[in-house]
């Protein structure tokens, strides 16, 4: 008998604890579970956001994240307080979880061996002679991401893989013991077997679903709508980001938000009606 | 980057171009495809005294009907999802329009005649019945029998028809007017080669490009395009295959507001001209309705319509 | 566990279809004994729907013409005018008619009831049905048995039967065999070679003469004579039969 996942965010989001680490997804942002960890007022997360995520900004402006650790090769003003590593530094680190090591042998520069000497530091190589720097594994407790489609069983597709880095993502996502997906749209088991290339993650590794339509407003989502820049440019500095925690809980839920925003903008930014096909 | 064309007008000036008195044509078949964003414009302007030839426009019909806007219709079949059409049937009966009945097959005949450019098309339907025998405004422009005068078999033949306006949905066309659409066409694409003016309202407008890269579901050539209007889930509360699933709820709404002129009016008051445009209406409608009439990707219904959300 | 009025029905229009025939249905019960005979008698059956959708495989029961799941499992979509245009070119061999009134010639009337210039109660009108009556080669009826639907003579002819007798569809050029049955909740009927008149087949189990004549304004033939009574076929196709509608959206009585 297939275990029905499909959950309302409040049920979702209830199972996320004070204190949890979380891994987030540029590109896969689920602003309706952010909506709800901010409503809920969850406190002292721990963020690994991999690429600079809007949603790990709102959860420090909302003071719900004590820690961020942004994997980014640009500037991380955008999210204060944020340590900045490589992304591929971040990407290995979850990698080695997955693949159970203790640690991934990563170029580190120096200056993260000595801001945060607990993740990244220098060890003797283990074949050949000298010295490699090591970054440790990352075990986070929540994957949290935005997918295209998922039926009640929780097979997920994101939007077609036009690169490698949604194949990343799903591989990423299974560091997490508890994996969390808002998705676009709840679609039959038919037509999650119509597009089986897509990129599955194995329904067993998914802990639950919800349903958002919009789900990654006001980020882009790729193949379905456009960034909505007009909101995420005010929201860029550090008061933008508290205005727009503000704005989120004025809405008692992600319905709520979505008819504030009106039919006539949402439309204005979506590409592609039908979905990724 | 979407070309921009003279043909990309706002759904306000499509409607705007539509003349009292004008000989129109809706495109749709039962509760899918039916233009009724249009429609509604049309009620918001105010339209009236029109003739209307159609094949599938139940939908469309009956709303013009319920608000007083028709005065002549050639009908081959109007029903609601339960049951008779009552503004249709109520103005018939209270002899406020006149009609002429045809067969599907028979009045998409005279469409197809205009459409191929021709004085009439040979039909085998309609005659030996009613359809034939009782003619009223169409009288001696309808259908006759006729001997084929090579072989002496007998049939009918039926005149052309193009109408002044053909206003049909479809899911997505570019600036210059080509069409496309999933599933079954109904026929659009005849009374649009059939008529004088046509305009489109489209799900999405898309680039010519992405049109050439999936042309297998191009139902429509834009030189036959006059007017192009962006009219997102315009064929509400219809359905258009594989965007939207039809709205029962709201379907009966305006079918139990038809049982009286005052319950009808009361619903355009609300729904039509209580809303200021479009937009206004499906934020009425409300989005979270909006989304839940999804088209499964698969088999085009809505999963909670039919029942299958678990 | 004894067949509903609506099942008989059903099984009765089934038995009309042959193996390999091309079958146009619509809406309602005649959908049932398309997806019925397909699964019993007739699995090479094709159903094609006037909106265009040809030999579709729901997994659900369609809930209109052009209902969105008939077009995904269809071999083609394409428009009513290609699957109207099969009709007249007398390709379809099976079509089912409902209609508000059935006269003795198994003449219908969908269009009006009363004066058509001045109509006591309008009607939806002909749709596809004058189309199919045209030129389908059988046409089965089905519909209640009520006694205002069954007068003398139509006042509106909106699909022809044998219009007012033998050799009159001939005349007009009209293709097909006409009505074969006429399958209602009383009985099922068809029509004597020579007048074309309705004439009774088999009477229900449980109906009674003259209940028939009570709701048929008009003489139907073979009345005085021994009536053969509807067979029920077995139980395993009755469980078949239920199983096809378990959300009893056809299947009410």
């Amino acid at each position: 008998m297939k275990k029905k996942k499909l959950v309302t965010a409040e049920q979702a989001v209830s199972l996320i604890q004070n204190g949890s680490s979380i891994v987030l997804f540029d590109g896969y942002e689920p602003m309706s579970l952010i909506q709800e960890l901010l409503r809920q007022n969850k406190r002292r997360l721990c963020l690994y956001s991999c690429g600079l995520t809007f949603a790990a900004a709102l959860l420090s402006a909302g003071g719900a994240a004590d820690d961020i650790l942004a994997g980014c090769d640009s500037d991380s003003r955008f999210i204060p307080g944020a340590l900045c590593v490589g992304r591929d530094i971040l990407h290995a680190q979850l990698a080695a979880a997955v693949s159970e090591s203790d640690y991934a042998a990563a170029e580190v520069p120096e200056r993260l061996l000595e801001e945060a000497p607990e993740l990244y530091r220098r060890t003797c190589r283990v074949f050949g002679t000298g010295t490699q720097t090591a970054a440790a594994a990352l075990h986070p407790d929540v994957a949290v991401l935005h997918v295209a489609r998922a039926d009640f069983y929780g097979n997920i597709q994101l939007a077609p893989p036009a690169d490698m880095r949604s194949a990343d993502v799903l591989c990423l996502a299974r560091a997490a013991k508890t994996v969390i997906v808002s998705a676009e749209q709840i679609v039959s088991d038919d037509a999650i077997r119509m597009n089986a290339l897509r990129g599955l993650l194995d329904p067993e590794a998914v802990t639950c679903v919800v349903e958002a339509p919009y789900g990654a407003h006001p980020t882009a989502f790729a193949t379905r709508y456009r960034a909505d820049t007009a909101l995420l440019k005010a929201a860029k500095t550090g008061e933008g980001s508290a205005a727009f925690v503000q704005r989120l809980l004025s809405f008692p839920d992600w319905n709520g938000y979505l008819a504030g925003l009106g039919f006539e903008r949402l439309i204005s930014l979506t590409t592609n009606r039908r979905g990724e096909s | 980057m979407k070309e921009t064309s003279k043909k990309l007008i706002s759904l306000e000036e499509a409607a705007a171009l539509v003349p009292d008195g004008a000989n129109i044509s809706f495109g749709g078949f039962a509760e899918t495809n039916n233009p009724l964003s249009f429609v509604r414009q049309m009620i918001r302007a105010g339209k009236k005294h029109l003739e209307i030839s159609g094949m599938g426009d139940a939908q469309s019909v009956e709303l013009l009907c319920g608000a007083g806007a028709v005065d002549l219709v050639r009908v081959s079949n109007y029903m609601a999802k339960n049951g008779r059409c009552p503004n249709f049937c109520r103005c018939v009966e209270q002899g406020t329009i006149r009609t002429e009945d045809y067969s599907h097959f028979g009045i998409t005949n005279r469409f197809f005649a205009a459409a191929m450019g021709l004085p009439f098309m040979p039909v085998k339907v309609m005659i030996g019945s009613d359809l034939c025998e009782v003619q009223n405004f169409d009288k001696g422009k309808k259908v006759m029998e006729f001997d084929d005068p090579f072989s002496g078999e007998r049939c009918g033949i039926v005149p052309k028809l193009a109408p002044d306006f053909a206003v049909i949905h479809v899911a997505r066309a570019d600036a210059e007017g080509n069409c496309q659409l999933y599933g079954i066409t109904s026929s659009i694409e005849i009374i649009a080669r059939a008529a004088k003016n046509v305009i489109v309202t489209a799900e999405e407008i898309v680039d010519t490009e992405e049109i050439r890269r999936t042309n297998h579901f191009t139902v429509l050539p834009s030189f036959f395009v006059d007017h192009v209007a962006h009219c997102p889930f315009g064929a509400y509360p219809g359905g258009v295959f594989t965007y939207y699933d039809y709205d029962l709820e709201h379907l009966d709404l305006i079918t139990r507001s038809g049982k009286s002129p005052d319950t009808m009016t009361a619903y355009f008051d609300e729904w039509v001209r209580g809303t200021e445009n479009e937009a206004a209406f499906f934020d009425k409608v409300g989005i979270r309705h909006l989304m839940e009439l999804r088209a499964d990707p698969y088999s085009g219904v809505s999963l909670r319509n039919r029942r299958q959300f678990l | 566990m004894s067949w509903t009025k609506d099942e008989l029905m059903i099984a009765a229009a089934a038995e009309v279809i042959e193996n390999r025939d091309i079958a146009l249905v619509g809406i309602g019960l005649p959908v049932m004994a398309a997806m019925f005979a397909k699964h019993t008698t007739a699995p090479d059956l094709k159903l094609i729907y006037e909106s265009g959708a040809i030999d579709a495989l729901p997994k659900d029961l369609p809930q209109g013409p052009g209902d969105f799941p008939l077009l995904r499992t269809s071999t083609m979509t394409t428009s009513l005018f290609d699957a109207l245009g099969y009709v007249q070119r007398g390709k379809v061999d099976i079509a089912f008619l409902g209609a508000a009134q059935i006269d003795q010639y198994g003449n219908l009337n969908a269009t009006v009831i009363g004066d058509y210039m001045h109509p006591d109660c309008r009607l939806p009108g002909s749709g596809g049905a004058n189309d199919m009556g045209s030129g389908a080669r059988k046409i089965v009826v089905i519909s209640r048995h009520l006694r205002r639907k069954f007068p003398a003579r139509v006042s509106y002819i909106t699909t022809p039967g044998f219009l007012s007798g033998p050799g009159e569809r001939e005349r007009h050029g009209l293709g097909g065999e006409g009505p074969v049955r006429v399958v209602t909740d009383l009985g099922v009927f068809g029509f004597d070679d020579e007048t074309k008149r309705m004439r009774i087949l088999s009477i229900h189990p449980g109906t009674s003469k003259q209940e028939i004549i009570d709701n048929t304004q008009f003489e139907i033939l073979g009345m005085d004579k021994e009536i053969p009574v509807t067979a029920e076929k077995s139980e395993e196709l009755h469980r078949l039969l239920q199983s096809l509608d378990p959300q009893h959206i056809y299947i009410k009585n």
